[in-house]
């Protein structure tokens, strides 16, 4: 079954029908808004059409059943992330009523959000800037975006080009599932024949574990967020491996401005660095820089 | 001779008819305490294991002893495999009723039986696990109540079959 059926699968009959009516072609949906009570909205690569089909409990509860196959309490820790993962590398968020435990979600009570996204990976997409990375060597590179760019599409597809034809061991960080979306801990999307996965993993203990067992030419990380990861990637470093990860920011220097990401970019920590915008479309490359 | 014939075969019918329902009360009681095996096994894969329900499903089709639960839970786990799938609620029912269907089970233990059609709406493990653990000492309740009264019913069965007989026979002739 191909990856777009394995989430169609999981839509009611009602919305499909509805998405159909409007001629929607299912290849183009990015995203599937599903709020209670209120209409749902599907978001295309080009536009937004609001359906006439009104979400009520019963709607989100099949969803919520279909895509954990009539097992939500197998998905408690993602339930606990916001977000589920389902065959096929799609991502289904989770909005509602949070029950906190000690300063954390444990669960929810009452799910009446739903955010689906399609996974749609682009094999070859990272052609074009491969020559930049290959450059003098495969050196630590930081691909810099604000979201909805298509950073985490070029990082899956830059993976895949290193390990298959670069011929490294690539070890995956997934710590979202939004890289290699491995669904019962199998990759949904094209990672590369050389790349292990730690998938569900915080990157602090991600990297330690990769380095320390995995023997990986080159690290993967996405999203590289607070003073842990900082951290833990400059442990990584030191300990000869190299790494390709993804920030948020609009340029290099709304990076450097940031205070734990001193010193990240420079020559010897990240010293290669593509930044990505929407300006062209998504995955538009700004520019590639060399410290 | 045909009334000797006769009263043999009338005898014989009431008394097999008295021992088929001694064994149904033996029956009943087996499938209970197979069904609160069944439960605990349930129980384990979730808590343990995080196995999913189908996949519970097809493994306790392979393993349970009785043919009964064999067919229920093997029409279970296909039921929700399907691509028109219908909602885990109607495939539970639907796969009680097979057990409705070989009358064996109190309608109450019925009802018990049919509750975990509601396993779904939790999201929290510990909940399920709560749940199925509630079923399952309403039908241990069950299970003892018919143990203590088993070996009076199942005489009484069978000698109300044979005596039955015998009072028919007598009647007619």
């Amino acid at each position: 079954m191909d990856k777009l059926s394995q989430v169609l699968k999981i839509i009611p009959e009602s919305i499909l029908e509805n998405m159909r009516k409007y001629g929607i072609n299912f290849n183009d949906v990015q995203e599937i808004r599903i709020r209670i009570n209120q209409k749902v909205i599907v978001k295309c690569t080009e536009f937004e059409r609001v359906l006439n089909v009104v979400a009520d409990e019963k709607c989100i509860a099949r969803i919520i059943e279909l895509s954990s196959n009539y097992s939500l309490y197998a998905y408690e820790k993602e339930f606990k992330n916001g977000y589920i993962t389902i065959h096929g590398g799609h991502r289904i968020g989770i909005g509602g009523h949070a029950i906190e435990e000690n300063g954390h979600i444990k669960n929810f009570s009452a799910i009446t959000y739903l955010c689906i996204r399609i996974a749609h990976e682009i094999i070859g997409c990272s052609d074009k800037i491969m020559d930049f990375i290959r450059r003098d060597g495969i050196k630590h590179t930081l691909l810099v975006s604000p979201p909805g760019c298509g950073k985490t599409t070029l990082l899956r597809d830059i993976i895949r080009n290193i390990s298959d034809n670069d011929k490294y061991n690539v070890c995956l960080i997934d710590e979202r599932q939004e890289i290699a979306s491995c669904y019962r801990g199998i990759p949904q999307n094209n990672i590369g024949m050389r790349t292990d996965v730690l998938d569900c993993c915080n990157k602090s203990d991600g990297l330690a574990i990769a380095v320390r067992s995995m023997s990986p030419d080159i690290i993967a990380v996405d999203e590289i967020g607070g003073m842990e990861d900082v951290e833990a990637i400059k442990y990584s470093i030191a300990c000869g491996a190299v790494i390709i990860g993804t920030i948020h920011g609009t340029s290099v220097n709304d990076v450097k401005n940031k205070a734990h990401f001193k010193g990240l970019i420079s020559r010897d920590y990240f010293s290669k660095i593509i930044v990505l915008s929407k300006r062209a479309g998504r995955g538009t490359i700004e520019e590639c820089l060399s410290c | 001779m045909f009334k000797l014939l006769g009263s043999i075969v009338i005898i014989g019918t009431c008394s097999c008819y008295g021992y088929y329902k001694a064994s149904c009360v033996k029956k009943r009681i087996e499938y209970l305490s197979e069904f609160i095996q069944i439960l605990e096994v349930m129980k384990s894969n979730i808590g343990y294991s995080y196995m999913e329900l189908p996949e519970i499903f097809n493994k306790l089709s392979d393993n349970v002893n009785s043919k009964i639960f064999k067919d229920m839970f093997k029409g279970l786990y296909e039921e929700l495999n399907k691509t028109d799938m219908i909602n885990f609620g109607q495939a539970w029912n639907n796969g009680v009723k097979s057990l409705e269907k070989n009358n064996i089970f109190k309608p109450e233990e019925i009802s018990a039986i049919k509750e975990l059609d509601k396993i779904t709406s939790y999201i929290d493990k510990d909940m399920q696990l709560t749940y199925i653990e509630m079923i399952k000492q309403e039908l241990m309740l069950t299970v003892n109540n018919a143990r203590d009264e088993s070996s009076k019913k199942i005489r009484m069965y069978q000698i109300l079959g044979v005596m039955t007989g015998m009072f028919i026979v007598v009647a007619l002739i």
